[in-house]
């Protein structure tokens, strides 16, 4: 019967006949295939999706928050209010816009809040409220004026309100820095504006109730400026900057953006790398997949090229099949990345706001624009995965392949070729460890990686053949008749076993190298800790807060604090971001004299770090975090120019410590030094060292019942806040694990699709086998030895590879990346347990496939084929 | 001369030592004619066959085909060659399991570019010529050996080739069945002219043919016999 398919192309029509006809046959091979490659997009999509939802929600948090504010007027620790005087004659430019903002906790959410002047906010923002007076969404300013005049009056958005079910009038209870105070929501905000920011999560009061409650009395955070109408920005820009004394930095309100974007960038790309290895996995398994079809029909493959078909059509074939897969796989991914991003947002965001800033965003919709890239890169990669193995169907000679004449063995030239070949690359990729980051990521690290993995990969099939040399003696001699087939079938499959070998191999050398260097990183962390954290009690506001936060202690909590009997030092600490070369860079203070006394100090190769100390005191010197040395290439000897109250300083730099709290970069001064160039110094943290013998959980609990109820504060005892440190590095780690596991779930599709059809393809052999009286436990253990040994092969290169990327992970990507000295630890017991548990895993994958085989063959007559 | 074949050496590279299959082979064959090769197994039978097919160049010597020197065509020459001057029949068949019979008999024209209709109804033609007008859309797995080897036979066919090599194609089958594909090749041979090289081990069949060669050892054993 004739079908309409008179205008398809022969090429065409091959690939329907001979690819998708082939794959509705064998569809076991084609779901896990796809499986595969949707769970390697679906985890792209996830962090992407999770990485761009931050960045954006930055983005668009300033550009709502800054309104039709063009220009921003910011100082160093806060713009002195008593400053504004000598800022007045820039009113020729346009309106200026005081504003005060900080993060508060409002039933255990995150609130970012707003304090304006709303006389004059209102030509920059735009407010909408919900019921207000005859239905009117918009208020006077005299209006607004009296909704805000009570110090604790709030206005929330709808959004956050509807979440708890408050309402106008309703009460809440409002965390900031050490204090609770009870605020009463006096307008609801409509989703529209600034009441968009941070997903809801804002809120509005007057300036000088935002001062007072977020412990900024006498200070702004910015002076906004909007600009006449007509003025051209850059023109204002050049002039008002020129005008400004020191101390004042102008900048554009986009640039908080671009700040935080730079500060996350590394951390993307570490993560985007990470979803790399799911990906990679997801590409072994169409490389798995296209080289089972190539092998398993090598006989059509040469029938098709004895009637003509060329090596060209052969090739494109293959990619079809390849493509075929990918992109009903690709979209698949897309999917499960949609519901995948929630998670990883959640994670990222929780480490972000350790490590970096506080945000609050929500996931972004999946765009063409990321989609799109995304397909086509999965989709790609598939080819590009599917290359070799179509490459090696078009190579296949006509008469080799219908006569299906075994593969011939590898020859010993071939081990010394793929010797130096592994060698070379590994020279290589050494060699790209030397070149540094472009435009802030470790793109050589990444291709140092790649050398290295190529390198195992290319000397698999030599490293197969010499394993297999090795075990001849054990499986043959230890397993008897058993052994003997199973090496027989490894012996003679040994150039097709290197394939899922090595992309199992490089799958699982990819985790154990991010295993080692977590694990590396846990313990270097342990060590730190152990010889940083000195003090018995660590106290600081319990306001959720990202780094930049920097709501101190109210003066009578900070007074508070001090005094208990068993208390014998006291440091009052200060951190807050500062701006630092177009990026932010935390700023410390802290009190050497009781540092040196009491504290002890990690220095990078300086042991008497006291008389650093001292002589910081002395000359205003700082100590900068290695992150910092390395980031912006500092060392002891150098200066650190820093925005003060004054304007730019160079503070000499006199020691270089260890710290592992952040990767932006930390200055440390004394106390004096801050007071000197920053102000009075406002405690965020502090440090309490008891008398010799005290009880640091009595001081703790009876310093807590001084401060009574209505103060907000946490006190960590040593021991607990060392396991807090290793909570959050553990939650920081999360998403990693995750990652880690996606991919080995795929690499066990892999395995699996790879140990059944070596089980399927010797149902022949098996049925002569039990002809000649072999029993089915016999056959089941040569399956067994056989999938135990492709385990077993792949958890050495895994290993073997794994330790190599680890060291790239460890000491090339990790330092240029964060900055951070990780000591090398090999977690043995870990991965020996591992080690162990893949070859029992694939072992017993064999001998279950082996065991369904033989039933269904002794059930039925009808030969079975991947359909069932 | 359709064949010529001139010192023709050829080797296989099976381990460290190479096999030679061939060693000086001279031969001509004239269009129209209808050869069979014998030999003892390893002689160099399906070797010389799968030259003269254009499945892979001679390690040595000169070999034309219709005035092609397949000694030194590229790969792309030689799968032209194949795809529109040469039929193939195997021991094993060789079908397309996915494909349909008819599809399968159609490969060779849809290859050279027919419209899916036409390549269908010239198959059809050709298994009706074989004797299986009804078993066109059944699938390789449901047909018997000897309908098999047929298929296969009109599928070496249909795109009239000027040479159909034929290795062991009664190989696989009963006599019956062998001896009604021997009638089909000496009737195609009659009545299309198509010349046709078979190698046998059988001397029934081989004596079904007008021209006998013997190989041994690789070379040609005494005089080639009409």
């Amino acid at each position: 019967m004739v079908k309409s398919k008179g205008n398809q192309s022969p090429n065409m029509h091959l690939t329907q006949s001979f690819i998708f006809r082939h794959l509705r046959q064998a569809p076991f091979r084609a779901l896990s295939t796809l499986l595969g490659i949707a769970a390697g997009i679906a985890v792209i999509i996830a962090i992407q999706l999770a990485k761009t939802s931050s960045v954006a929600g930055f983005r668009e948090a300033i550009e709502q928050m800054s309104g039709k504010a063009a220009l921003e007027i910011s100082a160093s620790g806060g713009l002195p209010e008593d400053r504004l005087r000598e800022l007045i004659p820039l009113e020729t430019y346009g309106l200026l816009c005081p504003v005060v903002e900080g993060e508060v906790t409002i039933a255990e959410e995150t609130v970012h809040v707003l304090g304006v002047d709303i006389l004059l906010d209102q030509a920059v923002r735009d407010y909408d409220l919900v019921d207000f007076g005859n239905g009117r969404g918009q208020p006077t300013p005299t209006e607004f004026l009296n909704l805000l005049k009570n110090p604790n009056s709030i206005i929330l958005t709808q959004k956050l309100a509807k979440r708890h079910g408050w309402q106008v009038g309703s009460t809440v209870q409002m965390a900031s820095g050490d204090e609770f105070i009870p605020m009463q929501i006096s307008a609801l905000l409509l989703d529209k504006g600034a009441a968009r920011a941070m997903g809801g999560n804002f809120a509005l009061m007057d300036i000088a109730a935002a001062q007072w409650r977020l412990g900024k009395l006498g200070k702004l955070d910015r002076l906004e400026i909007k600009l006449r109408e007509g003025l051209d920005v850059e023109e204002a820009e050049r002039e008002i900057a020129s005008q400004l004394k020191p101390g004042l930095t102008l900048s554009r309100p986009e640039r908080r953006g671009s700040e935080v974007e730079k500060m996350l960038t590394a951390y993307h790309f570490n993560l985007t790398l990470l979803s790399g290895i799911a990906l990679l996995a997801g590409l072994y398994v169409i490389y798995n997949s296209v080289s089972l079809s190539v092998i398993g029909r090598r006989v059509e493959i040469g029938m098709l090229r004895t009637l003509g078909v060329t090596r060209g059509q052969v090739t494109r074939l293959f990619l079809a099949e390849a493509a075929l897969l990918a992109i009903p796989g690709c979209l698949l991914g897309l999917l499960f990345g949609q519901w995948l991003g929630h998670g990883t947002l959640k994670l990222t965001q929780l480490t972000a706001a350790t490590l970096y800033t506080q945000s609050n965003v929500l996931l972004a919709p999946l765009s063409l624009e990321l989609a799109v890239p995304v397909v086509i890169l999965g989709v790609v990669l598939a080819l590009i995965a599917a290359w070799q193995p179509a490459r090696e169907a078009s190579r296949l000679a006509p008469i080799t392949a219908v006569r299906n004449i075994p593969e011939v063995a590898i020859s010993s030239r071939g081990n010394w070729r793929a010797l130096a070949w592994c060698f070379g690359l590994l020279l290589l990729g050494w060699a790209t460890c030397y070149f540094p980051m472009v435009q802030g990521v470790p793109v050589f690290g990444a291709v140092a990686c790649l050398l290295a993995v190529a390198a195992v990969i290319v000397l698999t099939p030599s490293l197969l053949r010499w394993f297999l040399g090795g075990l001849r003696g054990v499986i043959v001699r230890r397993a008897g008749v058993t052994g003997q087939l199973a090496w027989g079938n490894l012996q003679a499959g040994q150039r097709r076993l290197a394939i899922p070998v090595s992309a199992l191999g490089g799958t699982l050398a990819l985790t154990t190298a991010i295993a080692i260097m977590v694990g590396s990183f846990r313990e270097t962390l342990t060590y730190w800790v152990d010889n940083s954290l000195a003090a018995d009690l660590y106290i600081r506001p319990a306001t959720k807060r990202g780094a930049g936060g920097s709501i101190g202690f109210s003066p009578e909590t900070a007074a508070l604090l001090t005094q208990h009997p068993d208390i014998l030092a006291a440091d009052a600490l200060r951190n807050f971001d500062i701006p630092y070369q177009n990026s932010r860079i935390v700023l410390n203070a802290a009190n050497f004299t009781v540092a040196a006394r009491h504290g002890r100090l990690l220095f990078k190769g300086i042991w008497d770090w006291r008389s650093v100390l001292a002589e910081c005191q002395q000359t205003h010197g700082v100590v900068i975090s290695e992150p910092m040395a390395l980031r912006y290439k500092l060392g002891v000897g150098d200066t650190v120019s820093l925005p003060t109250l004054s304007g730019e300083h160079a503070f000499p730099i006199k020691a270089v410590y260890f710290d592992y709290s952040n990767d932006r970069g930390s200055v440390t001064m004394d106390h004096t030094t801050y007071e000197k160039y920053f102000g009075p110094l406002v405690p965020t943290n502090m440090a309490i060292f008891l008398k010799p013998g005290a009880n640091a959980d009595g001081v703790r609990e009876a310093l807590l019942e001084k401060l009574g109820a209505t103060k907000n504060v946490q006190i960590f005892t040593n021991a607990s806040l060392r396991v807090e440190v290793m909570r959050i590095f553990d939650r920081s780690f999360s998403i990693t694990w995750a990652l880690e596991i996606v991919a080995i779930l795929v690499a066990m599709a892999g395995v699996a699709t790879t140990v059944l059809t070596l089980v399927l393809e010797r149902r022949e052999e098996m049925n002569l086998l039990r002809q000649l009286g072999t029993t089915q436990a016999q056959l089941r253990k040569t399956m067994a030895i056989e999938a135990g040994v492709i385990g077993l092969m792949s958890q050495i290169i895994g290993v073997g590879l794994g330790l190599l990327l680890s060291l790239v992970l460890i000491y090339v990507i990790n330092v240029q990346s964060f900055g951070w000295t990780i000591q090398f630890h090999f977690p043995a017991l870990l991965l020996g347990q591992f080690s162990l548990a893949l070859p029992l895993a694939t072992a017993a994958a064999g001998w279950l496939f082996a065991k369904w085989i033989l039933q269904r063959s002794q059930r039925s007559a009808l030969p079975v084929d991947l359909s069932e | 001369m359709l064949l010529c074949a001139h010192h023709l050496h050829h080797h296989y590279q099976k381990s460290e030592t190479p096999v030679h299959a061939l060693r000086g082979i001279d031969w001509e064959v004239a269009q129209g004619e209808f050869w069979a090769l014998m030999g003892p197994s390893g002689c160099g039978k399906s070797t010389l066959l799968h030259l003269c097919g254009a499945m892979e160049p001679p390690a040595s010597g000169t070999l034309t085909l219709a005035d092609v020197p397949l000694h030194s065509a590229s790969d792309e020459v030689l799968t032209k060659l194949r795809r529109e001057k040469i039929g193939f029949i195997f021991q094993a068949f060789n079908l397309l399991p996915t494909l349909t019979v008819v599809e399968n008999v159609a490969l060779p024209l849809r290859l050279a570019g027919h419209s899916y209709a036409a390549a269908t109804k010239r198959a059809e033609a050709y298994l009706e010529r074989v004797g299986l007008p009804t078993r066109g859309q059944h699938f390789p797995a449901q047909l018997s050996g000897g309908e098999r080897q047929r298929v296969a036979i009109a599928r070496a066919l249909v795109h009239e080739p000027l040479l159909v090599i034929a290795d062991e194609p009664t190989g696989s089958l009963d006599s019956a069945n062998g001896q009604r594909v021997v009638e089909l090749l000496q009737e195609i041979n009659r009545t299309l002219g198509v010349t046709i090289l078979m190698a046998t081990h059988d001397p029934s069949v081989a004596a079904a043919a007008g021209k006998l060669l013997r190989l041994k050892d690789g070379q040609v054993e005494g005089q080639p016999v009409a």
